[in-house]
């Protein structure tokens, strides 16, 4: 009962949370992101590295009911890695999300280009391939956001790689 | 514990208006906090509540009110337009069986460099539109243009996007023009025009180039072998814009995709760039 009741407590508050729409405007928002790749080559060898460090990310939200909004969205990440590839990374990524809304929370999935910049002691190169991904987050009507990004960018060098990016952010949108 | 329990099925019943209050389509409320969509003048305007009550007349007036004032920002937008800007670029041109022999495929870049943005588009035709909370989604088409220089000076050896100094280069330009289909959404804000556009064209493209490359990307030992359009030559042209226009200000992602022949030499050309740009209409 004391449970229960407890729930209860806790879901009426966030009921309300719930409430409000989400609103056009630009976001801006910046926080920790990772990246996990692995790489096999036609000969066989592989590379893997992972690389950690801080992201931003520039957004246009256009909103086509409470329900359902359209957001555009340009991403830049520093990074540096470590494993097989020790380097500083720069992570891109240019995307359009369609989002589903529960109130102030949402879901959402995109596609996208991504780009990686990965510059160390000896070369710099650069490669690009399109990508998916999803989010779930928060956008209060204060304007204070945030969100937990999941994205697969697919084929950036050879077709036998697997990565994975995750990004939190927490910023901003000038409603 | 009592008393939590006694107080039980208030919160349950409060719960319950609450999610009943979320059933109802959210036309925003007049008590949204400030900054909220429903104070820009393209909203839609306040459903009727007991504290707001409206006419049947009032809403359609005001709905039309706020269409005019986003409407405004769209028809800004028509017209031919020239953009003119600078972004980051990298370019790297292919010559797939190079003098006809298979596996023979020197690549040369040049590793990214600053370039200028020159842009022509024809005015905009929708053929369809989906209406949002604020403006519209359009779907249309019109033509693109553009001028740009290509100047590859870094021979790809071991690395597939990363060139090398080897003393190869290869200059040129071309003139490049497709019919583009795009989607266009915003504005983002009732009253500025700020728009978010992709497009997609195929077409063609005039294109001159001539310098040296090495046969076999990393073999420096060997001779370097001509390369030549020989003049202007048609090539195929694909293009693949993410635009952010703000006004008369453009932010744009755009990958183009260049293939013909320079002489017996079959050759593509890709481009990925981020540029920002400056739009003047007529």
């Amino acid at each position: 009962m004391r449970t229960a009741a407890l729930i209860v407590l806790l879901t009426v508050p966030a009921w309300h949370l719930a409430l409000a729409a989400p609103g056009n405007g630009f976001g801006l928002a910046g926080g920790p992101t990772a990246h996990s790749v692995r790489l096999t080559f036609l000969d066989g060898t592989s590379q893997r590295y992972t690389s950690a460090g801080l992201g931003v990310t520039g957004d246009a939200q256009f909103v086509v009911n409470e329900r359902w909004s359209l957001d555009s969205f340009l991403s830049l990440t520093l990074e540096r890695s470590h494993g097989d590839v020790t380097a500083t990374i720069s992570n891109g990524m240019a995307g359009f999300q369609v989002r589903r809304w529960f109130g102030q929370f949402f879901m959402g999935a995109h596609l996208g280009e991504y780009t990686e910049l990965l510059r160390d002691a000896t070369h710099a190169q650069t490669v690009y391939g399109p990508g998916m991904g999803a989010a779930v987050g928060q956008e209060r009507p204060d304007g204070l956001i945030w969100s937990a990004q999941l994205d697969l960018p697919r084929k950036l060098i050879a077709p036998g790689e697997v990565r994975v990016g995750l990004l939190l952010q927490v910023g901003w949108r000038w409603y | 514990m009592k008393a939590l329990c006694a107080l039980l099925p208030a919160l349950v019943l409060l719960a319950t208006l609450c999610c009943a209050q979320t059933a109802v389509p959210q036309a925003p409320s007049a008590q949204q906090t400030p900054g909220s969509i429903t104070e820009l003048p393209g909203a839609l305007p306040p459903a009727p509540t007991e504290e707001s009550p409206q006419t049947d007349a009032a809403q359609p007036a005001a709905i039309a009110l706020g269409r005019q004032v986003w409407q405004e920002s769209w028809d800004a937008l028509h017209g031919q337009s020239i953009i003119l800007g600078a972004g980051y670029t990298q370019g790297t041109l292919k010559f797939p069986k190079f003098r006809g022999a298979p596996g023979v495929d020197p690549q040369v870049t040049d590793n990214g460099r600053l370039t200028l943005l020159f842009r022509y588009e024809t005015t905009e035709r929708y053929f369809a539109k989906l209406p949002l909370q604020v403006g519209q989604v359009a779907f249309g088409y019109n033509f693109a243009g553009s001028y740009a220089m290509l100047q590859v000076d870094r021979q790809l050896v071991d690395n597939p996007f990363m060139g090398q100094n080897l003393g190869t280069s290869v200059h040129g330009n071309y003139l490049a023009g497709a019919p583009q289909l795009f989607v266009r959404i915003g504005p983002l804000y009732a009253d500025r025009a700020v728009f978010w556009k992709f497009a997609v064209g195929l077409g063609a493209a005039l294109v001159r180039l001539h310098g040296t490359v090495l046969p076999h990307n990393g073999q420096v030992a060997e001779p370097v072998e001509a390369v030549d359009s020989e003049g202007t030559r048609l090539a195929e042209y694909i293009t693949v814009n993410w635009e952010l226009q703000m006004e008369r200000w453009l932010l744009a992602f755009q990958s183009h995709y260049l293939q013909g022949h320079a002489g017996q030499d079959f050759f593509t050309y890709e481009v990925y760039a981020l540029s920002l740009g400056y739009t003047v209409r007529f």
